[in-house]
């Protein structure tokens, strides 16, 4: 031991001299990677480094533990063992913590080397002697700011609680949000939950008084010695507390907090970096003053405003709203109350001009005509204002098919218009006997269509009552359908059209009477209230959606972790074998031979690299088989029961094709019904695009050739293109913007741990067909 | 002792990554031989000249700090960079005590990987030169007589000829002729140069 300690003690004089490009140290307080230090990093790391000519070495110090001086030693060891060989140019400390680590150890560690701090809170640090080798980005507290925005939204608040941690960044900004708060002292009562454990602060903050704001400073370490995340620890306090929480930083915003002055540690790092480049470009920190208080903004959440009944209108100028998408609620609560009011309108409005009617000229439909008419309408108006959910469709195209029998008309279809009105949709249509429904589409009927966006009704008994000239399109359409008479009406929702309500005919001429429209007019805010509805529940359908696509991707996130240990190895030697190949190009005398022989490898590491991926796949599948006998017609009928609101929804019919005794099959009932589910969506998806009234899903059971039972599902859908029918089930693949592409590699897994196999093929006309096959028995392979 | 170019070591118990770090770090000039566990490292005879090992942390069985340990329990002089699939305070802080060059993260960045590798190299030879020269001079001190041994300890001292002569109740002439004999033994040129040879095989011997 001795012996060595002599010889590493001595003057060495290395064989090569290697001269470092510029060495930049980061010093982080925290050894976790918080959100705070991922933005910081996201904006330095590039600014200061773009083409790998500076070094940037990052130490995570930890100082998120207790203050321990037998740790703090430990750490001083590694820095002046790891940096004893190498010039340090620059020392950023981010955040206090670690800015007063390096003030504490300067002299012993990095001795005469300038530092750059960034996100460093010193609003409530005394005796601070920076001295002239370091500049840097000081982090503002803003609680004056945000306290005072928030008395401004709530005028009744008397008391505000304060929430912090017992780290060193928890103190740390603690103390400053202490300091900033002191003057509002003789304003409201301020209370300070300073290092509780975070069971008893959810206590606390579930039971506040209304009069009563939570501030959310820091908790980073609980009392128990609990770590948190900034976000974590404000989703949990937010959730419990029962009144809004404020925040300070950008990265509290979307966790629950309403807002508040936030600090965006992007544009500490943005600054800092710059300060860097200056030092490292020869000039003196001294000379650099010190930027204060950066890149504040008020920044809140239309959601938690919403929540809490705030107004924007009282927000100080120059907010940021975000999270402004409509919610589900409002839209569904709006049209709750306007369906309502609706049949109270439409009722009065009823009798009314039933009323008016009998002292008037009579018209030349009969009295009893009218009343089934307007008993009709008011039927229809009582059925939409209480039917909810998969009902709505099939009370939409029966009231289509009551207004059609009444009226005499061979067609009749409701139109949804897109959102930017540019292309219109058939949700709900009704044909005669034998008529086949038919969309048109907006260049098929451009003047019909212009009227209706601006409002007007088109109707015509005769097609020469359309102007011939702007209409020429149109009439063109019609005679090619042979369609005769034709009233189409707006449906508005608010003054905006969202669609149209049409009724053609087709054997015969038909005249449209004045009062006809009218009250077709009210039956029309009816269907559009309605639509409106269903948009808003489509909404809601695919905010379900969406919630599910996040589960099974946090369950994929939790994967993720050890997975990517596993891919970091291939990536190494992928990368390794790259700058090897590098190399041997820039020599003089390049080896072909060996260049081919690296790529090759390069090929296969990334394949290794895919196979763990793969393996995400196999972990779906992990687990016992829990076989039983299964009877597979049994289970696809059933399967398909599950699915029958979604495939209404989707305007999707399912026709089921069971074969009623089939062998039984020896499979885990939940993974099969799992793969059938899979399947069934994958049709349904692919039709999401096809023509109204050609989306048929076919379920089919049989025997299979060899024995098996085969499970088929055909759609009418897009079909699959050629040259990807091979990589239908690979994971990850996929043709969905927002699709995962997990659901067909389940499938493959699931059937192949069952021994059996999966195909994927186009059906001659369109469409495709996917199909499995289990081998029978009840003992299973 | 055949002059060969400074050889890289690289344990890692994956196949990929030992093949591709070999690879880049012989396009950069250097011999590289490569190991899959610590046992099959240690099982090779120790390398004579200039080194350096390339040491994964985490392996199955002997882990890279077990490698660590067992060579500088074994007083083989051999600098060390770490390399890990993730930053671990605690295994860089205990690898760094040990003495190691570097901690390294994968994927390995080429420019860091190449100054920490130069480094390593430069300390090894710089640490072997250093004990070639103790074994030198424990070879030389093996020569000497005991007479020339004591005369050899008490020049070191400061001691006068005459002064050793009564030491060991031998004539100052006769301490003149030892002390010459131990000159020409040690291959010292001058009494300084012989003083600190003494200090080197000082601390042999008072390590055997």
């Amino acid at each position: 031991m001795a012996l060595l300690a002599l010889l590493c003690g001595a003057p060495s004089t290395p064989v090569r001299e290697v001269k470092p490009g510029r060495i930049v140290v980061l010093l982080y307080p925290e050894a976790r990677l918080l959100p705070e230090i991922l933005a910081v990093e996201d904006a330095i790391r590039p600014a200061l480094d773009p083409d790998g000519a500076v070094s940037l070495y990052t130490e995570y110090l930890d100082l998120a533990q207790a203050a321990d001086e037998q740790y703090e030693r430990q750490v001083i060891a590694l820095l002046r063992e790891k940096y004893a060989s190498r010039r340090v140019d620059l020392i950023m400390p981010i955040a206090f913590p670690a800015l007063g680590f390096f003030l504490r150890h300067r002299a012993e560690l990095f001795p005469g080397v300038p530092a750059v701090f960034a996100a460093a809170n010193l609003d409530a640090v005394t005796g601070l002697d920076l001295g002239p080798d370091i500049t840097g980005v000081r982090l503002p507290s803003e609680w004056g700011a945000t306290l005072e925005a928030a008395l401004a939204l709530q005028p009744e608040v008397r008391r505000a609680v304060v929430i912090s941690g017992t780290s060193a960044t928890d103190q740390n900004l603690q103390a400053a949000a202490a300091h900033d708060l002191a003057r509002y002292r003789g304003q409201i009562e301020i209370t300070y939950l300073t290092g509780w454990p975070i069971a008893r602060v959810l206590d606390e903050v579930a039971s506040l008084p209304k009069n009563t704001i939570v501030l959310f400073v820091s908790l980073l370490r609980d009392k128990g010695g609990r770590l948190f995340t900034d976000p974590e620890a404000v989703s949990l306090i937010t959730r419990a507390s029962s009144v809004p929480v404020y925040g300070w930083s950008e990265t509290h915003l979307g966790h629950g907090i309403v807002g508040g002055r936030l600090a965006s540690f992007g544009i500490q790092g943005t600054r800092a970096a710059e300060l860097a480049l200056r030092v490292l470009g020869g000039e003196r920190p001294g000379a650099l003053p010190v930027v204060d208080g950066s890149g504040t903004a008020y920044m809140f959440d239309e959601r938690q405003l919403r929540r809490w009944g705030l107004r924007a209108s009282r927000l100080p100028a120059g907010s940021i709203v975000r999270y402004q998408d409509a919610s589900l609620w409002d839209l569904y609560g709006w049209n709750i109350v306007g369906a309502g009011a609706l049949v109270v309108a439409l009722a009065v409005l009823s009798t009314g001009l039933l009323i008016e009617r009998t002292g008037r000229r009579r018209a030349e439909l009969s009295l009893g005509e009218r009343l089934r008419f307007e008993t009709l309408l008011a039927e229809q108006a009582a059925i939409f204002s209480r039917v909810s959910g998969t009902d709505v469709d099939r009370e939409i195209e029966r009231a289509l098919r009551r207004m059609a029998d009444f009226l005499v008309v061979d067609w009749s279809t409701l139109t949804e218009y897109s959102e930017d009105n540019r292309t219109a949709r058939v949700t709900h249509w009704w044909t005669a006997e034998g008529m086949e429904p038919v969309a048109l589409g907006f260049e098929e009927i451009p003047w019909s269509v212009a009227q209706l966006q601006r409002g007007a009704t088109v109707r015509f008994t005769r097609l020469e009552e359309l102007p011939g000239v702007e209409a020429a399109v149109d009439l063109q359409t019609y005679r090619r359908l042979g369609v005769k008479s034709r009233v189409a009406i707006p449906l508005t929702v608010e003054g905006i059209v969202i669609g149209a309500l049409a009724f053609s005919a087709v054997t015969t001429e038909r005249a449209w009477r004045d009062e006809f429209v009218q009250r077709l007019q009210l039956l029309g805010e009816v269907f559009a209230n309605t639509l409106s509805r269903r948009r808003s529940e489509m909404e809601g359908q695919r905010l379900r959606e969406d919630l599910a696509h996040i589960g099974r991707v946090s369950t994929v996130g939790e994967l993720t972790a050890s997975l990517a240990h596993e891919l970091n190895q291939p990536l190494t030697a992928i990368l390794a074998n790259a700058q090897a190949v590098r190399r041997i190009l820039d020599a003089d005398t390049a080896d072909l031979i060996e260049v081919r022989a690296i790529v090759d490898d390069i090929v296969d590491d990334d394949k290794r690299a895919s196979e763990v991926i793969g393996r995400l796949r196999g972990f779906l599948k992990k687990g016992t088989l829990e076989r039983s006998s299964l009877d597979m017609s049994e289970l696809v009928g059933k399967v398909a029961r599950l699915v029958a609101g979604d495939a209404v929804l989707r305007g999707v019919v399912i026709r089921l094709d069971l074969a009623p005794d089939l062998p039984p099959v020896s499979a885990d009932r939940v993974q099969v019904q799992q793969v059938v589910l899979n399947l069934i969506l994958n049709g349904l998806d692919a039709m999401r695009d096809s023509v109204l009234g050609r989306r048929t899903l076919l379920l089919r059971t049989a025997r299979d050739g060899e024995g098996g039972v085969a499970v088929t599902v055909q759609d009418s859908g897009a079909g699959i293109e050629r040259t990807e029918l091979g990589q239908v089930f690979d994971a990850f693949y996929t043709t969905k913007a927002n699709g995962l592409g997990m659901g067909l590699a389940i499938v493959k897994s699931i059937v192949e741990a069952h021994g059996g196999r999966v195909e994927a093929r186009n059906n001659p006309a369109d469409g495709a067909t996917f199909s499995f096959v289990l081998p029978a028995g009840q003992d299973g392979p | 002792m055949a002059p060969s170019g400074p050889v890289v070591f690289v344990v890692d118990d994956d196949a990929s990554v030992r093949k591709s770090l070999a690879r880049l770090v012989r396009t950069a000039g250097y011999d590289a031989e490569a190991f899959a566990t610590v046992s099959d490292f240690l099982d090779r005879p120790p390398q004579e000249g200039p080194a350096c090992l390339l040491l994964d942390v985490r392996m199955p069985g002997r882990t890279g700090l077990d490698l660590q340990e067992a060579l500088r329990a074994a007083g083989r002089r051999l600098s060390i960079i770490f390399i890990s699939g993730y930053g671990d305070v605690r295994a860089s802080v205990k690898a760094m005590k040990g003495g190691a060059i570097d901690f390294l993260t994968k994927p390995l960045d080429e420019g860091a990987l190449l100054t920490a590798i130069a480094q390593a190299v430069a300390r090894t030879l710089e640490e072997q030169r250093e004990q070639s020269r103790i074994t030198e001079v424990k070879n030389c001190i093996t020569t000497l007589t005991p007479r020339e041994a004591e005369v050899f300890a008490l020049v070191v001292t400061g001691m006068l000829n005459k002064q050793i002569g009564a030491e060991l109740g031998i004539a100052e002439k006769t301490v003149k002729v030892h002390r010459a004999r131990v000159m020409e033994k040690m291959r010292a040129g001058s009494l300084a140069q012989l003083v600190r040879l003494a200090g080197t095989g000082g601390m042999v011997a008072a390590r055997f």
